[in-house]
């Protein structure tokens, strides 16, 4: 893994987390919490949430109003990673390329 | 139909909702966070044990609590459209519904002021609040190597979360200085206590070895893909003069110059809007019981000013009082008596909050900092250039007319975040008379939803427009 | 900003100025009068209350469709303004930097409903013989040239030559045109006043008197207010549609696709909300769909989102493939509808040097840069490809 694509978040030691469980993220298993939001799942294992025509996207505003972090999840789009909690299985697209370029 | 919404569940909204119980109104409240608390008592999730909890989270818990006894809440989920007769219109995890309360109050808060500069759209750039919010609600390290840029009180808060959290902060950018505060240091000695609550913040950063730059700001962030590097400069340095910028490696930028107010629903609703100086923005104007021009719509906290958690806690009790009172529920005498002690309370804690903006304020050169490339609408990917030559080029005054050929503000975030930053940015840097204080026309929905939700309904023909015409399904 | 034209005197911002021709309105059909003026060579101030593309043609869609058009008289101007927009899309870029965003698509109409399969026969025969380009297409054809069309849909229109533009950069574009042509643009100045003799005109705004030779109203549905200040009274009503506009909906939309009932809405004179399926795809990815008509008043621009669930319900029969996107924005915009449903282009015969120019209904865009020419040929006492006459405001004052 390159620098570029190494994880921006860590968890930290202290809290007992929700139970472990795993989502689909473009394919990939992610593994991660209940309660953690799918921002979090992600930035754990990478750099960025999502990528479109022009760009890798991370977190902006981190309260669900900049719409920075929007992935697909179970096929619908614009669902903002910071805001949307994890649960098991979930399908979650964050290829956004032309196609939800509003 | 209940007496009252309240829209958003953070400090305004919770004493709201207190109060509101307290004089026997039929109440629900709404929030599209999954936990109640808003921004200042944001909590993790319930379920995670925490050994070591702050005050402030133990304090927001049981008010969350006593809120959670006194009326009906709906987490998760968003109001994303309200319109002039006030028919609210909630979107709960895909399901759409349509409620008429007789009153409405508006607690929706605010955001971080976004700035524009090269590099504030690469992964690892975010707002201040948006790192806090990582350590408080998902206790998980926003970064290693940490630059905080911005100006105010919040940024000591966040610096030092930070530093709890682990991340390696190295240096605090303050854009205000003892110089530029000292005309208002007379005032601010009226409030030991609250000074001696921002020396709190900055003392244990300076312990543990955190560098605080005043009168610096930030100038351009870097790296393939991801943030690598900070540039910081002097405020005061002339457009990028470079031999004053520094580099600085970190893997996390957080900024914070300011908050902007969620204004959308009051707009949709029709409430009249005044300018607001330490906002730098349109904010719904509001009575003495926080009522807006716009009949049974309440306003208060954040979303109609500056003001922190304690404002926002009195507003939402006055809105409530203010309420009760409009609907005839206790008489304008008893009202006065329950609104005067919280009165006398806002009017200092307002003198305060005034001040604040006035010692920390958001630098003009800000507007420097955006280059052609810079992006400015987020959503779209639009640059600078184009946001600008639709006013030297096309000869547009108004925000409105710059999305009419950019479309700027036309992406999902529906224009909070280019739309916070580009009066300001505009009317400096096109020098034609772009008008600073324009904004975009706020637009329902307010948050996305989703077609499939809609067809649901909308399949069903109301019986109160049996249109005649050849269109039946 | 404003730039002084080369025809136009200077201004004393004291407020006195003379003009051959003052254009009220710089909605798209203001726009395409200024430009039109300006290519003949008139000095043309072009004033606007607010800024161009603010009102109607701010908050519609850009089809150019000749199929909805109601009467002999619309589609001729429409066949006309068809062939100009063409001409346009390469000009107006040429001229000015702003891309139309000109795509000449195709419409598709959907007949879905055994009740429109006569109505639509009727339409296309009548279209054929006007020389529209048309062709049936089986459900087999349907679906060739829309995918992701309902797979119950079975017979519908295919209008290779219709197109579409982005008609606020059509506006813009226009305005932009006229300014290089000497027009001198005056945004955020409403007009407060007119005076009209036979030999001139003064508009009072509320920065400017300005003496003209003529003056154009294009002021779309406040066109009656405007009139008002001549002491005229003439019918202009208001019929707001709003859009749905929807990302990240996983299909693709290649033409304008409406249900055929659509054209009954345009044409009829219903009072109560009437909604029909319109559906199309911007150059930027989103999916806009339409449309709804109401009567109303000229200010009335607020969303009923009751209005958004019932388009969105319609769309998404005709594309069931919407249902997983997102509503991210709506709007309504109030179309200026005359009282026998075509356009209102021409002198007033009580007040001659004011020359009409609105009533486009739902076909403002499409109508619009044949009304600038039109306009244009009036003033200039030039022949026109159509006649006058059907356009003319006479024929609501005869009597
Ligand atoms: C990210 C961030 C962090 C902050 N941290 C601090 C801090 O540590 N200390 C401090 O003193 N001040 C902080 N502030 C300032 C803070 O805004 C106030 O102190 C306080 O939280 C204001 O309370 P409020 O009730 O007005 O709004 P908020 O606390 O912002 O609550 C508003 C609520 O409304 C909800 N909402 C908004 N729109 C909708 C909608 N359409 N549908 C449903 N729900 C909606 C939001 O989800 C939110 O929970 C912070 C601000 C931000 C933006
Ligand atoms: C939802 C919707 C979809 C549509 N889709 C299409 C389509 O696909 N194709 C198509 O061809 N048509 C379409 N239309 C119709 C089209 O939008 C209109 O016919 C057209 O925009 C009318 O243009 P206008 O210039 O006459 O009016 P406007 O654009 O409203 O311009 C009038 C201008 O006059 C100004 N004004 C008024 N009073 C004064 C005053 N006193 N002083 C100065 N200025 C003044 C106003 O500010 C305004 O800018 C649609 C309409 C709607 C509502
Ligand atoms: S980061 Fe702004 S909405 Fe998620």
């Amino acid at each position: 893994m390159d620098a570029s694509s190494s994880p921006q978040l860590d968890r930290l030691a202290g809290p007992r987390r929700g139970s472990a469980l795993t989502i689909d993220v473009d394919g990939e298993p992610i593994p991660c919490f209940a309660g953690e939001t799918i921002a979090v799942a992600i930035l754990t294992v990478r750099s960025w949430i999502s990528q479109d025509a022009v760009r890798r996207r991370g977190l902006y505003c981190g309260i669900g109003v900049c719409f920075e972090c929007v992935v697909a999840v179970e096929g619908v789009p614009g669902i903002r990673a910071c805001i949307t909690l994890v649960h098991e299985g979930m399908f979650v697209q964050t290829r956004l390329d032309a196609e939800i370029d509003a | 139909m209940p007496d009252l919404l309240i829209v958003g569940a953070g400090p305004a909204g919770l004493s709201a909702t207190n109060k509101a119980g307290q004089l026997g109104l039929d109440c629900v409240v709404v929030d599209e966070n999954t936990s109640a608390g808003g921004q200042y008592y944001r909590q993790p999730p319930v379920a995670w044990a925490n050994d070591r909890p702050s005050d402030r989270l133990l304090r927001g818990r049981a008010k969350i609590e006593r809120a959670t006894a006194a009326a009906t809440f709906r987490l998760g989920c968003a109001v994303y459209g309200i319109d002039a007769e006030h028919r609210i219109w909630l979107d709960q995890d895909g399901s759409v519904e349509r409620v008429e309360p007789a009153c409405v109050l508006l607690a929706t808060g605010a955001y971080d002021r976004p700035v524009a500069f090269p590099g504030w759209t690469l992964p690892g750039v975010m707002s201040a609040g948006s790192a806090q919010a990582l350590i408080k609600s998902q206790q998980v390290r926003p970064g290693a190597r940490a630059v905080v840029a911005g100006s105010g009180p919040f940024l000591y808060v966040v610096a030092l979360e930070l530093l709890h959290a682990g991340v390696h902060v190295i240096e605090v950018i303050e854009a205000a200085t003892v110089r530029s505060a000292l005309p208002f240091l007379p005032d601010s000695m009226r409030y030991p206590a609250r000074l001696a609550e921002l020396v709190g913040y900055a003392l244990p950063l300076l312990r543990a070895g955190v560098r605080i730059r005043r009168g610096a700001m930030i100038s351009s962030a870097g790296g393939d893909q991801r943030l690598e590097e900070v540039r910081v400069r002097p405020v005061r340095s002339g457009a990028n003069d470079p031999p004053l910028e520094r580099v600085i490696d970190a893997d996390l930028l957080c900024v914070g110059y300011g908050f902007a107010a969620s204004t959308e629903l009051a707009q949709l609703a029709g409430c009249t809007l005044a300018w607001d100086r330490g906002l730098q923005q349109n904010v719904p104007a509001y009575d003495e019981w926080q009522a807006t021009s716009a009949d049974g719509v309440f306003v208060a906290g954040e979303a109609s000013g500056l003001g922190g958690a304690p404002v926002a806690e009195c507003e939402g009790e006055l809105a409530a009082i203010g309420v009760a009172r409009h609907l005839g529920r206790i008489s304008d005498a008893g009202a006065q008596r329950m609104a005067e002690p919280i009165r006398s309370r806002l009017r200092r804690l307002r003198r305060f909050a005034s001040l604040l903006p006035r010692l920390f304020p958001a630098p003009p050169e800000l507007a420097e900092l955006a280059r052609p490339e810079t992006i400015v609408c987020r959503c779209q990917n639009v640059t600078f250039e184009r946001a600008l030559e639709a006013v030297t080029h096309a000869g547009a005054t108004t925000l409105n007319e710059v999305k009419t050929t950019t479309r700027c503000g036309m992406g999902w975030c529906q224009g909070r975040i280019c739309g916070g930053l580009l009066p300001s940015l505009l009317a400096q840097r096109a020098g034609t008379g772009f008008d600073p204080a324009s904004g975009f026309t706020a637009r329902n929905p307010v948050r996305p939803v989703q077609v499939s939700s809609l067809a649901a309904i909308g399949r069903v023909e109301p019986s109160d427009h049996g249109g005649p015409g050849p269109d039946h399904p | 900003m404003d730039t002084l034209s080369k025809s136009a005197p200077a201004c004393d911002p004291g407020q006195r100025l003379t003009a051959d021709v003052v254009v009220i309105g710089a909605g798209i059909i203001g726009a395409s009068c200024a430009f039109a003026l300006a290519r003949a060579g008139l000095a043309v101030h072009l004033v606007e209350r607010d800024a161009p593309a603010r009102g109607t043609s701010g908050a519609c869609e850009g089809n150019l469709v000749l199929w909805d058009r109601p009467t002999s008289a619309d589609l001729h101007l429409a066949m006309w303004s068809h062939q100009r927009w063409a001409e346009l899309a390469v000009e107006l870029p040429a001229q000015t930097g702003i891309d139309i965003e000109y795509d000449r698509k195709g419409s598709l109409m959907i007949v879905r409903d055994e009740g429109d399969v006569a109505a639509a026969q009727v339409k296309c025969a009548w279209l054929a013989a006007e020389g529209v380009p048309l062709e049936w297409l089986d459900q087999a054809g349907v679906h060739a040239a829309e995918p992701d069309l309902a797979p119950d849909i079975a017979l519908a229109v295919h209008f290779p030559a219709d197109a579409q533009i982005e008609p606020r950069l059509a506006t813009a574009a226009l305005v932009s045109a006229a300014r290089g042509l000497g027009a001198r643009i005056h945004n955020h100045e409403a007009v407060l006043s007119i005076e009209s003799s036979e030999a001139a005109t003064m508009v009072q705004t509320v920065r400017h008197r300005i003496t003209a030779s003529w003056v154009v109203v294009a002021a779309g549905v406040w066109t009656p207010d405007v009139l008002r200040m001549l002491g005229v009274d003439l019918q202009v009503s208001a019929r707001k549609g709003q859009i749905a506009i929807v990302a990240g909906a996983p299909i693709k939309v290649h033409h304008k696709v409406m249900e055929a009932s659509y054209m009954t809405t345009v044409a009829n004179d219903e009072t109560e909300l009437q909604v029909a399926a319109v559906v199309e795809a911007t150059r930027a990815g989103s999916i806009l769909m339409g449309s709804s008509r109401l009567l109303t008043h000229p200010n009335d621009r607020r969303v009923d989102l009751e209005v958004v669930n019932r388009i969105v319900a319609k769309g998404v029969s005709l594309f069931p493939g919407l249902a997983s996107g997102k509503v991210v924005r709506s709007y309504a915009g109030v179309r200026p509808l005359s009282p026998d449903h075509s356009p209102i282009i021409g002198p007033l015969p009580m007040a001659p040097r004011v020359v009409l120019a609105t009533g486009h209904e739902g076909g403002g865009v499409m109508m619009g840069a044949a009304t600038g020419d039109l306009v244009a040929c009036l003033i200039a006492g030039r022949a026109a490809p159509v006649p006058f006459e059907p356009y003319l405001p006479s024929r609501f004052f005869s009597h």
